[in-house]
């Protein structure tokens, strides 16, 4: 029977040259960001807390493509491994949940020893820097929420098709349409982390991606591997 | 022989559409199982179904007395080789080789690494940018190392070459020989890979038309040949599955018993076995023609 370890090791060496490269890329610019506004303040002169915030978006659109990759070629590909479905959603879970706490957390580590960086090259930000607690957790929630939000979509398109998915992308859409508060701390976490309101958006994350994980459950338990 | 697999009443409907229709059959352990039928009959689908990737529609599929469908204690032991494994696209060789030694239960390193070199697969290579032939190579590399008591291939000889499918046929007689396997071998090549199979399983439009021994479902063929005017009197008959005339000379497909064969032969009509591969295409199109008059019937 295949353990639970392998299955992580079977995700690690799938992820592992992607999330490289995707950090190497992510740091290149956030250092060039650094050296353009330190040495160059014509081009760019921010002493907001905004520094390292395209980070948080890069992560998410990253996350959402691998929710969307999971749902698409890591299921027929585990399956063709004789990998049952519950072993397999349960590894995803994990998977996940490894992954978006991994990426919350170099994402504050950058943003703590970059803020450490500049404030010792003689730039002051004027905004202070959340506590790291918090600006982890906010962030882990919400990119966990982004990943399963997109496992389900990629599993609707690989169940029942592209009009289906579209369907759901409408949906997806129209409720982030509706949804009362802005979605303006998913743009800057380091600006709304310390807010207790934030640490309730986070909690209610977590809350809908048990729903959603819930829902993924429903889609995969009788899901059919193509034949094509 | 024991049977290891075992079929009850399973269906599958894609839409309005019956893949398979009513399957109740067993596979005997220990013994290598051709799975034929033309085009379209469902062969692709009941292997899936036999290997848990699709869930039947009705009925269940049980190995070893064990409900197959995402039961962790029999689906490591299933292993199926798609004709196109499309997950596969964008890994290397290497790295595909990799997760099988990682998720495969009785993964055979040192077998997988001397058929890479055999096939002479390109290990950097991944697997969208090979040939169909060596994809279908990499296929059986999995299929033959996977060490799987129950091993289905989907049609694991497409685009290989004469000597690579030669290849392939002497590797599974001798895995065979070294280790008690069950094996599920869906296929074209009829008459190139029909001694590898003790049993037949013959599908026709989703339904099994017939699973028995290989050579008792070949013995129940027979050419008859002979003079025209002796054999077309029996051309009406529902054994006949196939004719052919030419100067005088008729040959007939017979399946079934043959009950008058000495009175056939000692009026001059030549009795021979029929090959697999020509059996399976009398057949198909005797079936195609049943079915053909059975719609007109219902739209005339």
């Amino acid at each position: 029977m295949v353990t639970s370890r392998k299955m992580l090791r079977f995700y690690w060496m799938d992820n592992f040259k992607p999330v490289t490269y995707f950090w190497s890329i992510l740091l290149l610019v956030d250092i060039a960001q650094v050296v353009i506004m330190l040495y160059f303040p014509e081009i760019m002169n921010s002493t907001n807390s905004f520094l390292f915030s395209a980070n948080f978006g890069a992560i998410a659109i990253y996350l959402l493509v691998y929710g969307i990759l999971i749902a698409t070629n890591s299921f027929p590909l585990m399956m063709s491994f004789g990998i049952p479905r519950q072993r397999f959603y349960l590894s995803v879970i994990g998977t996940t949940a490894i992954l978006c706490a991994a990426m919350a957390l170099m994402q504050n580590i950058v943003v703590y020893v970059g803020y450490g960086v500049t404030s010792l090259l003689g730039h002051s930000i004027e905004e202070s820097i959340p506590a790291f607690l918090s600006l982890w957790y906010s962030q882990f929630a919400f990119y966990l929420f982004d990943m399963f939000l997109f496992i389900l979509l990629g599993t609707v398109f690989y169940r029942f098709g592209t009009l289906p998915g579209l369907i759901t992308i409408a949906f997806y859409v129209l409720i982030l349409n509706l949804s009362p508060g802005n979605m303006d701390f998913a743009e800057n976490f380091e600006l709304s982390a310390p807010g207790m309101s934030n640490v309730m958006v986070s909690h209610l994350f977590l809350g809908l991606t048990v729903i959603l994980i819930g829902i993924g459950w429903m889609l995969y338990r009788r899901a059919p591997v193509r034949t094509y | 022989m024991n049977p290891i697999l075992e079929c009850r009443q399973i269906a599958k409907n894609f839409g309005s559409t019956e893949a398979i229709r009513n399957v109740t059959t067993t596979f005997e352990e220990g013994a290598v199982h051709g799975l034929l039928g033309a085009n379209g009959a469902g062969k692709t689908t009941l292997l899936h179904i036999l290997s848990g990737l699709i869930y039947p529609s009705q009925g269940q599929v049980l190995y070893d007395g064990q409900q197959v469908h995402d039961n962790p204690a029999v689906t490591p032991n299933i292993c199926l080789v798609k004709s196109d494994e499309r997950s596969w696209a964008d890994y290397k060789v290497k790295d595909l080789m990799h997760y099988c030694s990682l998720l495969l239960p009785y993964w055979d390193e040192k077998l997988a690494t001397e058929l890479l070199r055999k096939f002479r697969l390109p290990a950097k290579k991944k697997y969208k940018q090979l040939s169909r032939g060596m994809q279908s190579m990499v296929g059986i590399v999995k299929g033959l190392a996977s060490g799987a008591p129950l091993t289905l291939f989907d049609e694991p000889t497409l685009g290989l070459d004469a000597d690579m499918r030669e290849t392939f046929y002497e590797l599974m007689i001798n895995d065979c020989g070294q280790r008690e396997r069950t094996m599920i071998l869906s296929t074209h090549q009829i008459d190139e890979s029909s001694n590898l199979f003790q049993y037949i399983t013959l599908l026709e439009q989703g339904v099994i038309t017939s699973h028995m021994d290989k050579d008792a479902f070949v013995a129940q063929a027979h050419y008859l040949q002979g003079d025209s005017s002796q054999l077309l009197a029996l051309v009406s008959d529902p054994h006949v599955l196939h004719e052919e005339s030419l100067a005088g000379t008729t040959v007939l497909v017979w399946y079934g018993e043959l009950d008058n064969r000495v009175e056939l032969e000692r009026r001059g009509i030549k009795i021979s076995s029929v090959p697999l591969q020509k059996l399976f295409v009398y057949l198909t199109r005797k079936g195609n023609l049943n079915s053909e008059e059975t719609n007109n019937g219902y739209f005339s």
